[in-house]
């Protein structure tokens, strides 16, 4: 097990690595003037000259990376030149409006997925099957931003239940998250009963199963107890991949509803030209991504002991 | 399952139907009771302040707060008079250069501490100082020993004397008409020093301190920003509110909707809902309109090809079709063909260019460009600012000029028109600051404001000295406007600018909100609003 | 991860008709614009604007916030969501193909590396990854596809590798090694051909993804730059106008999914139908 821990964590540091490897080509190689991205187009001529000093950007690149990755260990992700904020604050504020998103929307399209999935491949008859697999093609390929103006439309608009968008505060699970948490959750929810119906249906039809059903096994005991279980270990793995797809529907969502989170900071980091805080947050998500990655991955490896031989 | 098709069709035909315009909030629009004092104001914007230090500040939103926060010297009445504010009374010197002014005795900051006219001083060198960039400093560099100290000569502006803890004196370096404006701008706002020192300028931004109506109670980035009531506010009575509560994160949709549930007691009407809102009989007791002294202009960079060519950009003027862009902003102001807003004291009548494309494209020709060029146009990237965007690109698409369109932030747009070489083509809007044709032309397009605002670059020896002719030129004297007057004209013949439209702006209120007015110079005084309930 | 198919063929026949007649439309529809509206997408056609029209009349869905007419602008949309999404996929798929034959092939450390990247890329969400690219460079109708395709490829990648582990083993592969011939002959005339049928079926997911992705990046205003009519850029054009004017917003969000459907439809009908096993 130990051998296992050691080698996925080693391939998340050099993953790290790799991801602040590609931030860095592009936020300090690609651009003309580095000083001048990372200043802001406002910056005198003094103030460049003391970046270019300060960042060193006239020494060989090697040195310059590695006094960033020192710099990211510190948690110094620079300043927003925008707010003149420190990067890292302005990511700490924005954080909790992102976690509660993405975590609402991942727990409710995954149980209700679960749910869907578990129950209609009980019942896989053509019709259903057609059904389930149709309805979760269809739902797919819903564009997140254009479900979301629907839900604002009808929920907002035109039947007055919910508010507008904006964020309730805090950790509030008040009817702000609801709209936001439904439209990210929706996508969730069609990935994950297409994939539990075809699993858990696939696991069903299985020998195994059937002969548990043949020597009188109770149906109930058969669905929650063997074929999830056999089922469970594939969830899990897409549970893993499924945090980066989550993360880039997060930023859909928080721009629709004007969510108050990482997402739509990014976007508006951007259009503000800021350098320095739309490298630092999407540095910071695909830390969290592969955190969120090494957690399933050991999890899965403690699951199915088999794995820890791959 | 047809059926369940069949319905689902159906719903969403129905659902595709635009939905019927909501009343405003219920309650009685005006009434005959007196004042009141109590209650919330809220208010909603979807950015923060950019700025609460008034050294920094220069926007509507930075400004609307800063005066809930602060006061300056004079302040200006319900229109352009200039009234008393932190200073009793002042005299200005028979040769124009010497003011004094004697300050009111019963101020003191919202810590406690009492002002003096060291406050005065000490925020005005603030202000000049080189490491706060204010935009503002360039308005005092008229003091004596203004030069000296923004270059470190000197620890002190010699031209600001304090002979008297309620006195304050200033010296010029020549006539300044507009001085007593320039001490009404949020620039030349008393800030504590206390406070300042305590926190530092960069962090007195967010724990601002003055003598003004409102403290700043609560700001959380992104959320909320709550100012309540300064119990020691040197007017008596005032302000009539408990305090001041923004949302932050709040859309313009987002607020019209809140405005609609009475969640929020003022709201700009979306762009949207503007024809059925003005013509809907409920709204209309409820309508503040706003006149501002306002252009909005097409800037084009004279120091970068082709715009370096009056050929060029006189056909830009001839190919903007300007009544389009008035019919997208729904009829809101008036078609600008010149520099001046027509209210501006001292505006007069100016030819400018009549919609012409094929003119256009002749004054192209003449410059060696009738195949066209590519150029990018930088504008604010809100869709409403998109709207005016799309439509000139448009219409120089029919005069052959290919224009990029990049829309970036707000912030990052002002920033980025002041560096040399960088912007070509740019969307902005002036809004004057005093009523005086100074503000506009010298500000913009003197030659000497390259740095600051004149971001078109636009140079002209013979408008320069007009200008400066003009400027200590007392606010009477027939030639002032007569000398502005000629030099605006030069300028719209150079035509650094296609000056687009005059704006006016409409927002609704709740009908508990009484004595919000709308000021044609500056965000509303807060402090004379009340809540009838 | 393993695609499943659909359970049987002839449930797949269904499937993959349907969305060839949704993409069929829609290339038609791309293809035919011209003729098909007599505006030009880009053009106010209003004579004055006084917010905007719905359908009915000279314009069959209305005009838009600019006075634009919309079904011109749907249609020529259509154009840019195809070229687009294909451009996209045609770069995913060469890139991956490539990357997938050559870690499948030689194993080992090449392997190792080249999955590792793979992980790279994937790990990061691409969403923001694009943006940080917006922020860099200028958005154009070449480099957004470019941008699209450079993250979009791993899955081409990792099917083709788990492909090629499976076919090295052949007995003609085998063969030819034996036989001294060189890699990439192998690679080329062996293996190639064995990946494809996998690849076709990606290449028709992938169209999907790559037209969800660029409407996504238009919404946000980084995709390609106005006023090139584009999907998602209509939408949030036109969204704070919803409650005045839904169609505006319905729309091209229709249109969105109808095409995504329809790639998706031909994906996964193709799954079975292609394996050969």
């Amino acid at each position: 097990m130990t051998g296992y821990v050691v080698r996925r964590v080693l391939r998340a540091i050099t993953t790290l690595l790799g991801t602040t490897l590609i931030i860095f080509v592009l936020v300090r190689v690609v651009p003309a003037d580095p000083a001048v991205s990372i200043a802001g187009p406002k910056a005198d001529p003094e103030t460049l000259a003391m970046i270019r000093k300060d960042l060193g950007l006239d020494d060989p690149l090697v040195v310059q990376y590695g006094r960033y990755l020192g710099r990211l260990a510190r948690g110094d992700f620079g300043r927003s030149y925008m707010s003149g904020r420190r990067v890292a604050e302005v990511i700490a504020d924005r954080l909790p409006a992102t976690a509660l998103l993405a975590t609402t929307s991942l727990a409710l399209g995954f149980l209700a997925g679960l749910v869907v999935g578990i129950v209609t491949a009980a019942r896989r008859g053509s019709a259903i099957d057609v059904a389930v697999l149709l309805g979760t093609l269809v739902g797919l390929s819903i564009p997140t931003f254009w479900l979301g103006n629907i839900l604002i439309y009808e929920f907002s608009y035109r039947l007055h239940l919910l508010p507008l968008g904006g964020y309730g505060g805090d950790w509030r699970l008040d009817s702000h998250l609801l709209l936001p948490a439904a439209t990210l959750g929706i996508g969730e929810f069609f990935f994950y009963a297409r994939f539990v119906h075809t699993n858990v249906g696939g696991t069903l039809a299985s020998d195994y199963i059937r002969t548990a059903r043949a020597k009188g096994v109770p149906p109930g005991r058969l669905y929650f107890m063997h074929a999830l279980r056999n089922a469970l270990i594939p969830i899990v793995t897409l549970l893993g991949l499924d945090i980066a797809a989550l993360m880039s529907g997060v930023v859909l969502t928080e721009t629709v509803f004007n969510w108050p989170g990482l997402g739509r900071l990014a976007v508006q980091a951007v259009f503000s030209l800021d350098v320095p805080l739309v490298s630092g947050t999407v540095l910071f998500s695909a830390v969290l991504v592969l955190f969120a990655n090494l957690v399933v991955d050991l999890l899965y490896g403690v699951i199915d002991p088999r794995v820890q031989r791959g | 399952m047809r059926r369940l098709a069949w319905l689902l069709a159906l719903g969403a035909l129905a659902a595709a139907c635009a939905v019927p315009l909501d009343p405003p909030p219920s309650g009685a629009p005006a009434g005959d009771e007196p004042p009141r004092s109590g209650g919330v104001l809220r208010l909603g914007d979807a950015e923060d302040p950019r700025y609460l230090d008034p050294a920094r500040g220069y926007d509507v939103v930075s400004w609307s707060f800063e005066q809930m926060l602060f006061n300056t010297l004079v302040e200006y009445d319900q229109g352009t008079n200039i009234v008393p504010g932190l200073a009793e009374t002042w005299t200005t010197s028979p040769d124009g250069r010497h003011l004094s002014f004697r300050l009111r005795h019963d101020v003191v900051f919202s810590t406690g501490r009492p002002f003096t006219a060291a406050d005065v001083k000490f925020s005005l060198e603030r202000l000049l100082k080189p490491s706060i960039h204010s935009q503002g400093a360039e308005f005092f560099h008229g003091l004596e020993g203004a030069t000296d100290y923004i270059a470190g000569a000197a620890k002190e502006v010699r031209g600001i004397r304090v002979p008297a803890p309620d006195r304050v004196e200033f010296d010029l370096i020549g006539i300044d008409p507009l001085f007593l404006h320039k001490l009404a701008m949020p620039f030349a706002a008393v800030v504590d020093r206390e406070a300042v020192e305590r926190f530092g300028d960069d962090d007195f931004n967010a724990h601002p301190v003055g003598t003004g109506a409102f403290v700043l109670q609560e700001w959380v980035y992104g959320q909320r920003l709550r100012l309540a009531r300064n119990p020691r506010y040197f007017r008596a009575g005032r302000p009539y509110l408990d305090a001041v509560e923004a949302t932050i994160g709040v859309s313009p949709q987002l607020a019209w909707l809140k405005y609609q549930r009475g969640e929020l007691d003022v709201a700009t009407i979306p762009p949207a809902e503007y024809h059925r809102v003005l013509a809907d009989p409920r709204y209309r007791p409820l309508l503040i309109s706003r006149t501002t002294l306002r252009t909005n202009y097409l800037g084009l960079n004279c120091e970068v090809a082709p715009f370096d060519r009056v050929a060029v950009r006189q056909a830009m003027n001839l190919a903007i079709n300007k009544q389009r862009l008035l019919e997208l902003a729904d009829g809101q102001g008036a078609i600008a063909n010149s520099i001046l807003p027509p209210d501006m004291p001292g505006a007069g009548p100016v030819a400018g260019y009549p919609h012409d494309p094929e003119a256009a494209r002749l004054k192209l020709g003449e410059a060696g460009l009738a195949d066209g060029f590519e150029t990018t146009l930088w504008a604010y990237r809100d869709p409403e600012a998109l709207r005016p965007a799309q439509s000139i690109q448009e219409d120089l698409h029919l005069i052959g000029v290919t224009v990029n369109l990049k829309p970036v932030d707000f912030p990052a747009l002002i920033e980025a028109v002041r560096h040399p070489g960088t912007v070509s083509l740019f969307l902005l809007g002036w809004e004057a600051d005093f009523p005086d044709p100074s503000n506009f032309l010298t500000v913009l397009l003197h030659s000497r404001s390259r740095d600051t605002n004149n971001n078109t670059f636009y140079a002209n020896p013979e408008v320069d000295h007009l200008l400066d002719e003009a400027e200590p030129l007392l606010v009477d004297d027939p030639r002032r406007f007569r000398l502005f007057h000629e030099a605006e004209v030069l300028v719209m013949r150079d035509a650094p600018w296609v000056p687009l439209l005059h704006p006016a702006g409409s927002a609704v209120r709740h009908p508990r909100v009484r004595d919000l007015e709308l000021h044609p110079l500056r965000p509303s005084r807060v402090e004379g609003v009340w809540l009838a309930w | 991860m393993a695609l499943t198919g659909l359970g049987s063929a002839r449930r797949s026949r269904r499937f993959l008709a349907a969305g060839v007649v949704l993409v069929g439309a829609l290339t038609l529809v791309a293809l035919a614009a011209p003729w098909l509206t007599a505006y030009d997408p880009d053009a106010i056609v209003v004579a004055v604007y006084r917010g905007p029209l719905g359908p009915g009349g000279a314009h069959p869905l209305g005009t838009d916030t600019l006075g634009r007419d919309v079904w011109a602008r749907l249609a020529y949309g259509a154009r840019t969501s195809l070229f687009v999404g294909a451009l996209a996929m045609a770069i995913s798929l060469l890139i991956g193909t490539a990357v997938g034959l050559v870690a499948g092939y030689f194993g080992g450390l090449v392997d190792a590396a080249l999955m590792w990247v793979v992980d790279l890329v994937l790990t990061m969400p691409s969403l923001l990854l694009l943006i940080v690219l917006a922020t860099i460079l200028p958005p154009s109708i070449l480099t957004i596809p470019l941008v699209i395709g450079i993250i979009g490829w791993t899955t081409f990648a990792r099917t083709v590798r788990g492909e090629v582990l499976t076919l090295r083993e052949r007995d003609y592969v085998q063969a030819a090694r034996a036989l001294g011939a060189a890699n990439a002959r192998i690679i080329v005339r062996h293996l190639l051909p064995g990946v494809l049928p996998g690849v076709v079926v990606l290449a028709a997911l992938g169209m999907s993804g790559a037209i969800v992705v660029d409407a996504g990046l238009s919404y946000l205003g980084l995709g390609v730059p106005l006023p090139t009519p584009s999907w998602g850029r209509m939408v949030s054009d036109s969204q704070t106008y919803i409650a005045v004017a839904p169609w505006l917003v319905f729309a091209p969000g229709l249109s969105i999914a109808l095409a995504v459907v329809g790639f998706n439809l031909i994906g996964h009908g193709l799954i079975d139908l292609v394996e050969r096993r």
